[in-house]
C-alpha cells in the first residue's frame, strides 16, 4: 500500500478510492520536525520535508501561491505533484484534465515504488519505520475513502456534547495538534463542532475568485451547525485567511476571532502563552454570549 | 547629469510632445503632494521631462479621457495582456489600477492610503499593492474603472485576497483564469513559447478563451464590434512601443527614469498613442548616452515600491544594465501573424510570475549574463508571496555574486543601512 499526502480539500478523498493507496491529508506538526524557514514563507511549509520523507508522494494545489511555489522548493520534482486547481468556477475542463494528469501521475508512482521496493527490499525504510502514524494509517487503509471523508465530518460532529458551546475552527494548514486544541476547548466547556481547516472537513475554495459562494456557504454551516462562534486559523503569511477572516467578521452573526498559528514552540506546552489568551477570551465571550441570551 | 526637482525643470522642453495641458513645471506635481520628487535626482533632459509629465498626469488624462466620452478599463494583475486588448477599441483606455502602489512612496505616505487599507483588513503583512485598495474606497486618486478585468489562479495572493475585496467594497471584477504554467508532459499536446518553453496547448487554449469572454463583455460595453484586424493592429501598436522600449533598455539611461520607462510596457501609462511620442524622444536621447565606466553593471530582479532606491543605486556605485520588473511578457516582441487572440494567449502564458521560479530565476541569470552584469539584486517586495523564494532559488542557479535587499514604500528610515549594503555589494 503506497501512502500519498494530499494535502488540499479541493481534491476530495473519492477520487483517491481504488487506488490502492493510503491517503495522509495533514502533516504531523507536533511530530514532524520543522525545518527552518526564509522570513515571509508559510509557516507549514517547515513541516513539509518530513512529511514528504515519510510518504511515496506528495500533491499540493495551485490554490495557494506558496504551495505553488513549495511544489518545486522541495526539489523532488518525481514525488511531488503540484495539481492546477481552477481559481474560477467556468474552467471545469482545465480541472478534468488536472484530474487525469493526476491518476496517471498516481498509476507511475505506485509503479515506480514497487519496482524500488522489489530492488531495495532490505532497506528500512524510514518512510515508514516504527511511527505510530504509520500504523494509524495502516489500520485505516482498509476503509474506503467514503468512510473516510464521512468519519472527517463526524469526527467534529461527535464532540459537539450536549449542553456545550459549540464551536467551529477552519482556516488553511494548521501547524498544530488537533487532538490539542480539542482538550483546550473542552476544559473550557467549549466543543469543537467543526473542524474546517486543510484535512479537516471542507468548507470550500477560500481562494476562489469571486468567493460569494464561499461565504454564502459557511453562513449555512454556522446556522446548521449551531455554532455559538468562529474561530480562523492561518499562518503569518496567509494572506487569502487574512482578508477571508475579516469578511467572515462582516457576514457572520457571530464571534469571529482570528488566531495566528505558527507552529513556532514546536515541542513546547500548548498552546503558546498569547494563544492561550486570546483562545480563553474568547471561549469566556462565548460563555458570557450564552448567558445573557433570553 | 542629474540634478534635483528645481533644476530639473530648467530642462523642460521648448516643444513639448505633450497636449499644452499636461506640459509644465514638475514642481507643481510636489506642490500638489507627490513630495517624493522632491527627494528625487533626475536625468536633466528635456525628453524625460516629458517622460516625467506623462506619469505624474495620468490621472489628469484619465479624468479628460472620460469627459470625452471614453470608457475606463481596469486591468488588474495580469500586468500587460488586457491593455493591448482594450487598446484595440476606439472608445476604451485601460488603466492599471495596481498602479496605485507606488502612491504611498510618491505622497511620501502623507496620505490615509496605507491607514484605510488597514482598516479593511489589509494591514502590513500584504504586499504596498494594498494602497489599490485603499485608492477604490477614497475614489480620490483615479477616476474608477467602467469596468474591471483581473487575472486569477496562479497570481500572487496578496492580490489575490485584495480583489476579493475589492468586490466585496462594491467593485464588481470580472475574474479570468491565468492557470500556472508547466512544461507539457511527453504524451501532451503541447506548444512552444517564445521563451522556449513548451507548455499544455490546453493551458493556451484556456486563456484564449478568457481573452474572448472579455472581447465579448468589452464590445457589450462599448457598443463597438472587436474585428481581427483592429486587434491585429492593436498588437503591432504594442509592438511598437516594445521596440522603444529594448531600445531604452539597451541604453545607459539612468536607473530611475529606465524604471519609470518599462513601466509603460504594462498599460502605455493609459495612452498608448503618447505614450509612444514621450518613448520614442526617450529612445533618441538614451542612445546617445555612454555608460559611465566607474558604475558596476548589475541586473534588478522585481520593482521597487520606493522609487527613490533607483537613486541609491547609482549613488552606491552601481548602474541597471538589465531588469526584470516581473513583466517580461509585456516586453518581448508579440507574433502579428495568426490569430491575435492565440497571440495574446501566448504573451499572458509567457507572464514570468504565472510560471515557476525556477524557470523566472534561470531567465533572469541567462539575462543577466547576457548583458554583462557584475551582479544581481533581488529586491523583495515586502509581504509579496513570491518573494520568499526567489532569492535563494536564483542562489542555488546562479554563480554571480547576489545580493537581497527588501523595499517598502518609503526607505528614508533604514536608507543608510540600505546604502550601507549597496555599497558594500558593489565593491565587493
Amino acid at each position: 500500500m503506497k501512502k500519498l499526502a494530499v494535502l488540499s480539500n479541493v481534491l476530495p478523498d473519492a477520487w483517491f478510492e481504488g487506488q490502492g493507496i493510503t491517503l495522509v491529508r495533514e502533516a504531523e506538526c507536533a511530530r514532524h520536525l520543522p525545518v527552518t524557514l526564509r522570513s515571509g514563507t508559510c509557516s507549514y511549509l517547515a513541516f513539509l520535508p518530513a512529511l514528504l520523507a515519510e510518504v511515496d508522494g506528495l500533491v499540493l494545489t495551485t490554490c495557494c501561491d506558496q504551495m505553488r511555489h513549495a511544489a518545486e522548493w522541495l526539489d523532488a520534482a518525481d514525488r511531488v505533484f503540484l495539481f492546477n486547481v481552477p481559481s474560477t468556477l467556468h474552467q471545469e475542463r482545465l480541472l478534468e484534465a488536472e484530474k487525469t494528469r493526476l491518476m496517471r501521475w498516481i498509476a507511475q508512482l505506485a509503479l515506480r515504488s514497487n519496482r524500488q521496493q522489489e530492488s531495495d527490499a532490505r532497506v528500512c525504510d524510514v518512510r515508514t519505520q516504527g511511527s505510530a502514524f504509520a500504523n494509524t494509517a495502516s489500520a485505516s487503509a482498509n476503509r474506503t475513502t467514503a468512510d473516510k471523508t464521512a468519519d472527517r465530518q463526524q469526527d467534529t460532529r461527535q464532540v459537539a456534547d450536549h449542553g456545550r458551546i459549540a464551536l467551529g475552527v477552519i482556516g488553511g494548514h494548521f501547524c498544530g495538534d488537533r487532538q490539542q486544541v480539542e482538550q483546550f476547548f473542552a476544559q473550557r466547556g467549549v466543543s469543537l463542532s467543526l473542524w474546517g481547516c486543510e484535512g479537516g472537513e471542507s468548507v470550500g475554495d477560500v481562494a476562489q475568485r469571486p468567493n460569494d459562494a464561499f461565504y454564502e456557504h459557511l453562513k449555512t454551516v454556522v446556522t446548521q451547525r449551531h455554532l455559538a462562534g468562529l474561530i480562523v486559523v492561518r499562518t503569518t503569511w496567509c494572506d487569502l485567511w487574512r482578508l477571508a477572516c475579516v469578511r467572515l467578521h462582516e457576514v457572520l452573526n457571530v464571534p469571529v476571532l482570528e488566531w495566528v498559528m505558527d507552529g513556532q514552540n514546536h515541542g513546547q506546552p500548548f498552546p503558546d502563552s498569547s494563544s492561550r489568551t486570546r483562545l480563553e477570551a474568547f471561549c469566556e465571550l462565548l460563555q458570557a454570549e450564552r448567558q445573557e441570551a433570553p | 547629469m542629474k540634478g534635483p526637482l528645481a533644476l530639473f525643470d530648467t530642462f523642460a522642453p521648448k516643444e513639448s510632445c505633450l497636449p499644452r495641458a499636461y506640459q509644465g513645471s514638475m514642481q507643481r506635481h510636489a506642490t500638489g503632494g507627490d513630495l517624493r520628487l522632491l527627494h528625487l535626482a533626475f536625468h536633466l533632459s528635456p525628453a524625460t521631462h516629458d517622460l516625467w509629465n506623462f506619469l505624474m498626469t495620468e490621472e489628469e488624462r484619465l479624468k479628460d479621457l472620460r469627459r470625452s466620452g471614453m470608457a475606463i478599463i481596469g486591468a488588474l494583475k495580469d500586468l500587460g495582456t488586457i491593455p493591448v486588448l482594450v487598446n484595440a477599441y476606439q472608445n476604451a483606455v485601460a488603466f492599471y489600477p495596481d498602479g496605485a502602489w507606488w502612491l504611498p512612496c510618491f505622497k511620501e505616505q502623507r496620505t490615509n492610503l496605507l491607514p484605510v487599507a488597514e482598516a479593511l483588513g489589509a494591514g502590513e503583512g500584504l504586499c504596498p499593492v494594498r494602497a489599490m485598495l485603499a485608492a477604490f474606497e477614497l475614489g480620490c486618486h483615479f477616476p474608477i474603472p467602467d469596468l474591471l478585468f483581473c487575472s486569477t489562479g496562479a497570481i500572487c495572493d496578496d492580490f489575490k485576497a485584495l480583489a476579493q475585496r475589492l468586490v466585496e467594497r462594491g467593485h464588481p471584477i470580472h475574474f479570468w483564469e491565468m492557470p500556472h504554467v508547466r512544461e507539457a508532459q511527453a504524451d501532451e499536446a503541447s506548444l512552444e513559447l517564445a521563451s522556449g518553453l513548451r507548455v499544455p496547448r490546453l493551458l493556451c487554449d484556456i486563456v484564449t478563451d478568457e481573452l474572448r469572454a472579455i472581447a465579448r463583455k468589452l464590445s457589450e460595453h462599448t457598443d463597438e464590434i472587436l474585428d481581427e484586424e483592429k486587434l491585429c493592429s492593436a498588437i503591432r501598436r504594442s509592438n511598437r512601443v516594445r521596440r522603444l522600449l529594448a531600445r531604452i533598455r539597451a541604453s545607459a539611461l539612468p536607473s530611475l527614469e529606465r524604471l519609470v520607462c518599462e513601466m509603460m510596457a504594462i498599460h502605455y501609462c493609459s495612452d498608448y498613442e503618447l505614450c509612444e511620442a514621450v518613448l520614442s524622444r526617450v529612445a533618441e536621447e538614451a542612445e546617445t548616452l555612454t555608460p559611465d565606466p566607474r558604475l558596476k553593471p548589475v541586473f534588478w530582479v522585481n520593482p521597487v515600491a520606493d522609487v527613490r532606491v533607483m537613486n541609491f543605486l547609482e549613488e552606491a556605485g552601481g548602474r541597471l544594465c538589465g531588469t526584470d520588473f516581473m513583466f517580461g511578457h509585456a516586453l518581448s516582441p508579440l507574433e502579428e501573424t495568426g490569430d491575435p487572440f492565440d497571440t495574446l494567449a501566448r504573451m499572458a502564458l509567457s507572464d514570468p510570475m504565472a510560471g515557476t521560479t525556477r524557470a523566472r530565476m534561470k531567465i533572469c541569470l541567462e539575462e543577466a549574463k547576457r548583458c554583462g552584469a557584475k551582479g544581481i539584486i533581488v529586491s523583495r517586495i515586502p509581504g509579496a508571496s513570491h518573494c520568499a523564494f526567489e532569492a535563494s532559488m536564483l542562489a542555488s542557479l546562479s554563480d554571480l555574486p547576489l545580493l537581497e535587499i527588501e523595499v517598502s514604500s518609503l526607505t528614508d528610515n533604514y536608507a543608510p543601512a540600505l546604502m550601507t549594503r549597496l555599497q558594500g555589494f558593489m565593491e565587493a
